[in-house]
């Protein structure tokens, strides 16, 4: 039970993270399918921080620069959509596609010439992490509490307070409904997109290295972020684009993954022999459900997508 | 904006000068040269790609002989048959290629080039359509046997409550995990105790926060001990036995010193090792030094149990510091146990096209299926 707890809480931090990290993009008007690639590249920032840092650093401090680290480089790396959909106007999707594309590759290129001149016999693409990796996890009993769960609980707060509450959010959410209308009243819609993508950039890189961190003390960056980055996009779609519809979407799809995955720890569902493959689909299938018969309302930012040319109406 | 251009033009001429490098090198030699292609794994894998990575280029550098290794762009046939080519035509004429993926590669490449010796890895006659073309040698090995030995190897020293995890449902793996049921089978039968296993698969190759939960899981539930089986997938067990002071066992190579140097000593029992290393090497020193190619050309070799000492076999679990051996399973009996195998007084069965249910008579076998 506490195992379906503790896995159901760090599966939907990711995704809170990335998913809240895609709302802000897509609610300044930038559609960010780049999601997953950003994940990667800030779980390798994180994970290089964890190589490199001195262990003998306090806790607090210790995490507060892995995390600074995977924000700095999801935010560069998301930078590149900006500058390419914002200045350049380019097609919104095609840039996220070849974000995701390059994550992975760039990652694996990156991490293997590290390994490579440490060791010319090392042409593996691993990062190894189990040290640092103790530094985020605070053992209460037989549950594991991960500092992330904390992280994105304030990062909820936060986010929810920003966009709603401030001058900021609203004037970004109006770009992203109607940016031409924005402008007319003074705000500047590149700036205020260009910060819609940096804020995904540094909550994409957040969740990446949250990811890693999740259950494993090595990761092989080949493998990317194991399709998170979409998941969290199917989060933020069935989440209406709201954060607090975002994070209760979060817990669900957290839940069913935890589910699948301990099942058998419960004597009535191992009894019931379902294959884990069926709870996989769980989440899916109720999104689908959902999705069905609630698209008529759809919430989604009307202006995402199209780059903005002040010569429209 | 300037310099980042300029730092643009220096990387692209000079990835353009290490191509064209490449192509120049084209020139035919009359030496053997070797070239390996990777399976949909990575020669860091951590697993049989790497290792027959390791053992061709290490015999290539101690012969000074050309050597490299391709990597298919996809997951198919077509893709694999395409690197082979490749490989052919910049003048490689062995070419390694492990696993059984590359069954029906071999088919369609291997009498396109009967000059080229094709050395395969783990592929048997099946797959490669009932016979060896005459230009290939394939060396399968008896996973069955060694997962044998480590099952019965972990009830011996007092485990009852097992799990087994593989990587992908592959036959090599399949076999693995049927032999390590058999043998801890015949161990709970012989002590009189009561065992159970539970059996499942991660359907990948390396570990992450799923399949650590699923172990969590296991442990939690009291198991004792995880053959992990496929590759990178032993981070997780590792991982999760670390936390409550399980057991893990290793697949292929002696995992003691890579799993207990990582995750905390004493966690590896022992490994359930196959002799791809040593095999590979064999097949080119007798093509290279020996030039007695003719003796491996359209065979497919079984290898497992040859002698009565552990070490020269081609299946078996570490003698040394890798396999925790106590008063209840000690090295005697280990070698007592290889000479009974031997022999053929204990026999194991290779199939792989039943459920694991059906190779225990005296335990349970807990079928979970797969994890992802």
């Amino acid at each position: 039970m506490l195992l379906l707890i503790q896995y159901t809480l760090i599966f939907a931090s990711v995704l809170i993270l990335v998913a809240l990290g895609g709302c802000y993009s897509e609610h300044s008007g930038v559609i960010n399918l780049g999601l997953e690639g950003i994940m990667v590249m800030g779980a390798l920032g994180g994970a290089l921080a964890m190589r490199y840092l001195p262990i003998s650093i306090p806790g607090f401090f210790y995490i507060l620069l892995v995390l600074l680290f995977a924000i700095i480089v999801g935010v560069a790396y998301s930078a590149l959509l900006a500058v390419a959909a914002i200045n350049f106007k380019a097609d919104q999707t095609i840039v996220g596609t070849a974000l995701n594309m390059l994550g992975t590759a760039a990652a694996t290129v990156i991490v293997k010439a590290i390994n490579t001149a440490r060791n010319p016999h090392d042409v593996s693409s691993i990062i190894q992490y189990i040290e640092p990796k103790k530094k985020f996890i605070v053992k209460m009993g037989a549950f594991e509490f991960n500092w992330f769960m904390l992280i994105t609980l304030i990062v909820l707060g936060c986010a929810w307070f920003v966009l709603y509450k401030t001058k900021f959010g609203l004037r970004l959410m109006a770009c992203g409904e109607h940016p031409q209308a924005a402008d007319s009243v003074g705000i500047n819609v590149l700036k205020m997109r260009w910060a819609g993508v940096m804020i995904s950039g540094g909550l994409g890189g957040l969740g990446g290295v949250c990811y890693i961190l999740a259950g494993v003390s090595e990761w092989r960056f080949e493998y990317g972020v194991a399709g998170f980055g979409f998941l969290a996009l199917a989060v933020m779609i069935f989440g209406q684009w709201k954060p607090t519809k975002i994070a209760l979407a979060a817990l669900m799809f957290g839940f069913f993954r935890a589910l699948s995955n301990t099942y058998f720890g419960f004597g009535f569902l191992t009894a019931l022999n379902l294959p884990s493959t069926f709870y996989n689909m769980m989440p899916y299938i109720i999104s689908i459900i959902v999705l069905a018969l609630t698209s008529k309302n759809s919430k989604a930012p009307k202006a995402e997508g199209i780059p903005y040319d002040k010569g429209q109406r | 904006m300037k310099k980042a251009l300029v730092l643009f033009v220096i990387l692209a001429v000079a990835l353009t000068a290490f191509v064209s490098c490449k192509k120049e090198s084209k020139a035919t030699a009359p030496a053997n040269q070797i070239a390996m292609v990777t399976d949909y794994g990575d020669i860091t894998d951590q697993s049989f790609n790497q290792t027959t990575y390791e053992a061709c280029r290490d015999y290539a550098a101690a012969k000074g002989l050309k050597f490299t290794y391709k990597k298919p762009t996809g997951d198919s046939t077509a893709e694999r048959v395409k690197m082979i080519v490749a490989a052919i035509e910049e003048g490689y004429n062995i070419i390694v290629m492990p696993g059984f993926a590359f069954g029906e590669a071999i088919q369609e490449a291997a009498p396109a080039y009967p000059d080229v010796k094709f050395v395969a890895l783990d592929v048997s006659e099946f797959d490669l359509g009932g016979k060896a073309p005459a230009n290939v040698y394939s060396a399968v090995y008896q996973e069955e046997l060694a997962g044998y030995m480590a099952g019965y190897a972990a009830v011996k020293l007092g485990y009852t409550k097992l799990g087994y995890l593989g990587g992908m449902a592959v036959p090599a793996v399949i076999r693995y995990g049927y032999g390590f049921v058999q043998g801890a089978d015949a161990a709970a039968k012989e002590l009189g105790v009561k065992a159970e296993v539970k059996y499942t698969y991660g359907n990948q190759f390396f570990g992450d926060a799923d399949i650590t939960a699923a172990m969590d899981t296991w442990y939690k539930a009291g198991t004792e001990l995880v053959f992990a089986c496929g590759g990178g997938i032993y981070t997780s067990a590792a991982e999760a036995a670390a936390k409550v002071g399980g057991k893990v066992i290793g697949v292929d190579v002696d995992q003691a010193p890579i799993i207990d140097g990582a995750y905390g000593k004493g966690i590896t029992v022992t490994s359930a090792m196959k002799g791809l290393y040593p095999s590979t090497q064999a097949a080119l020193k007798t093509i290279c030094e020996d030039n007695a190619w003719e003796t491996l050309a359209g065979k497919v070799a079984n290898l497992g149990l040859v002698s009565k000492d552990p070490d020269l076999n081609y299946v078996g679990i570490p003698t040394g510091a890798g396999t925790q051996f106590s008063a209840k399973f000690s090295l005697d009996d280990y070698k007592a146990l290889v000479a009974d195998m031997l022999d053929g007084k204990i026999k194991v069965d290779s199939s792989i096209d039943v459920a694991p249910s059906k190779m225990a008579k005296n335990i349970t076998v807990i079928d979970l299926g797969t994890i992802k």
